[in-house]
């Protein structure tokens, strides 16, 4: 029988856990980025014959140790006794592909391809073994994949279903999407240039970002998860429409989801991959979204240049970089950004301190699919 | 908490190797595109001629996505060749719902589940909450194992190629059949296990039962 009743819940994102080719820790990846760090590195180990800029998680730890060793974090970090009660939902775009590709790679055998320890559900099998989770859940669409997770967690607890939900953007790096995105001549040599003229392509990066969204405020550090939208392009398997328009289609779902309008937006945290299809048609939709008027709309920067692009960890993570930028009331700079293309954005090269109300995250995603999230400081202002 | 919902419209369809009749040629005219199809994609769009689709919102899963396109992919690093794009671009477990939309040019939200061996379970939860928006709501799950080579994707199921589909709405109704009291026949476990739980919803609206619940 339903029991669904419709509530008024909102979602909060109390809790948060990262680590990127910047490091390990919230406010390190948060500093490093307003003061112009890079985790990008050239790099050889994938393709001797051709140097990549590549952002690697320099750590001593594996990637499925950091994953428990941040999932630890929250837990300690939280309200919560255990994770007994607790959603988990996963976004990744490789799951344990590394591990398979590997043992594939070594040896040959196609009797290492396919079984689970290849797929997106390895994730949270590796966390199952270590923590109790009251179910789990794991979406798999490309480089929006924990920004859906994140939508998810916030369409759960506002329909009431779920007080608890901890959401996981992880992904590894792996030759397959490396020597991927070279096939499609979109890997930059050098640190990547989102939003400039002179722009070359994307940075790989691996990552991890964890959110506890929760029905619930527990500090003042807490920020609303406000609203989500959802779009397709409808126009190619890998190519973003060049208008822009699921893109666009997307953030006004998503301002229409948290009842607000473009003017509420003070800082908006790109996708901006660094690719001249990506950035001219997000530019193209942020433009439309705000009349094409450059003074007084809101800041826009990507913070790719730091991180590298961490496919499907890169919603959480950038939804981690969102939520700091409202509670440092602090715009992250665009960096490595020396001519921008477009004049109709505001695109600040330097941190800088104003006030942000609420901030939009864009994921875009090949397939066209796109999700874009809308963090307000809890409780507005 | 259990969500009840009413399929509105069902369709499966297997193969032991690959489904042999599948309409892909009169359902996507246009050559180019047909092309590029993925194996799990001409499944999925063989599927959604048969619910009524009218770009309703897409609930789509598979266990292992497109495993055909990454072996691809993995066996030409391992004769030192570089990948392919088309195959790169195929390669993402979305791929055959991004194909969908762009066909169909379906401007909705399409997300997908890759749950392992309970993706059709997560699917299906997924959908049912989405369905509490009052929308009719598409679940599409589907597998394409066949990487053409003798390997352990043999021993996952006798139909290596498969797919489920259901049409749903939310319901009110207090007469629901909890899907874990849905009977599993040999014919369904003959099925990558990934599929079981769409696949046993199907097979009951077959048989004449129209609603059911899923626990959350």
């Amino acid at each position: 029988m339903t029991t669904y009743k419709q509530t008024e819940t909102k979602a909060y994102i109390n809790t948060t856990a990262s680590i990127t080719s910047l490091g390990h820790g919230d406010d390190w990846l948060f500093d490093a980025i307003c003061e112009k760090k890079s985790g990008i590195t050239k790099d050889i180990s994938f393709f001797p014959e051709n140097s990549y800029a590549i952002g690697y998680i320099k750590s001593k730890h594996s990637f499925e140790e950091s994953l428990i060793s941040l999932c630890k974090e929250i837990l300690e970090n939280s309200d919560l006794e255990d994770f007994a009660s607790t959603l988990l939902v996963v976004g990744s775009s490789v799951g344990g592909m590394k591990n398979s590709e590997n043992s594939f790679l070594a040896n040959g055998d196609y009797g290492k391809i396919g079984l689970l320890e290849n797929t997106i559900v390895n994730i949270s099998l590796m966390l199952k073994k270590v923590f109790d989770f009251y179910d789990h859940i794991s979406f798999s669409t490309a480089c929006t994949s924990s920004t859906v997770a994140l939508g998810y967690a916030y369409e759960t607890i506002k329909k009431g279903l779920y007080k608890n939900v901890l959401v996981v953007g992880a992904d590894p790096l792996c030759r397959l999407t490396v020597g991927g995105f070279a096939s499609l001549g979109i890997l930059s040599k050098e640190i990547c240039k989102p939003f400039d003229i002179n722009r070359d392509g994307i940075n790989v990066g691996e990552g991890i970002g964890m959110l506890l969204v929760q029905d619930r405020t527990l500090n003042a550090e807490a920020i609303e998860l406000c609203g989500v939208g959802y779009s397709s392009d409808a126009y190619h398997i890998t190519q973003p429409a060049p208008d822009g328009k699921g893109a666009l289609l997307a953030m006004k779902r998503a301002l229409l989801a948290s009842g607000l309008r473009p003017t509420d937006i003070d800082y908006i945290n790109a996708h901006g991959t660094g690719t001249q299809a990506n950035d001219s048609a997000e530019a193209k939709a942020i433009s439309a979204l705000f009349g094409g008027k450059p003074t007084g709309i809101a800041y826009v920067s990507s913070t790719k240049s730091a991180t590298g692009h961490t496919l499907g960890a890169s919603g959480a993570i950038e939804a981690i970089i969102s939520k700091l930028a409202i509670n440092r009331q602090t715009i992250p700079p665009n960096i490595n950004l020396n001519t921008k293309e477009s004049n109709e954005l505001n695109l600040p090269t330097e941190a800088l301190s104003r006030e942000i109300r609420y901030v939009m995250s864009n994921s875009f995603a090949f397939g066209g699919n796109n999700a874009v999230l809308i963090l307000g400081k809890a409780g507005g202002l | 908490m259990n969500l009840c919902f009413e399929v509105i419209s069902a369709h499966r369809i297997y193969g032991t190797f690959e489904i042999e009749d599948l309409r892909t040629k009169e359902l996507v005219p246009k050559m180019t595109t047909r092309r590029r199809l993925t194996r799990n994609s001409r499944v999925v769009v063989d599927l959604i001629d048969a619910l009524a689709y009218t770009n309703n919102r897409i609930v789509y899963g598979s266990a292992l996505g497109e495993i055909i396109s990454s072996t691809k992919i993995l066996t030409s690093y391992l004769a030192n060749e570089s990948c392919s794009p088309t195959e790169f671009q195929n390669s993402v477990y979305n791929t055959p719902a991004s194909y969908l939309s762009i066909l169909s040019d379906n401007q909705n939200e399409i997300i997908t589940v890759s749950s392992g061996d309970r993706t059709s379970l997560d699917t299906l939860k997924c959908a049912a909450i989405k369905a509490l928006d009052g929308d009719e709501i598409v679940i599409l799950c589907s597998e394409a194992l066949n990487i053409g080579v003798e390997s352990n994707l043999n021993s996952m199921a006798t139909y290596l190629e498969c797919g489920v589909g259901l049409k749903i709405r939310q319901s009110d109704t207090k007469k629901c059949l909890n899907i874990d009291g849905v009977d599993m026949d040999e014919e369904l476990k003959r099925l990558p296990s990934s599929l079981w739980h769409i696949a046993k919803i199907a097979k009951s609206y077959e048989e004449g039962k129209r609603f059911f619940e899923v626990g959350i």
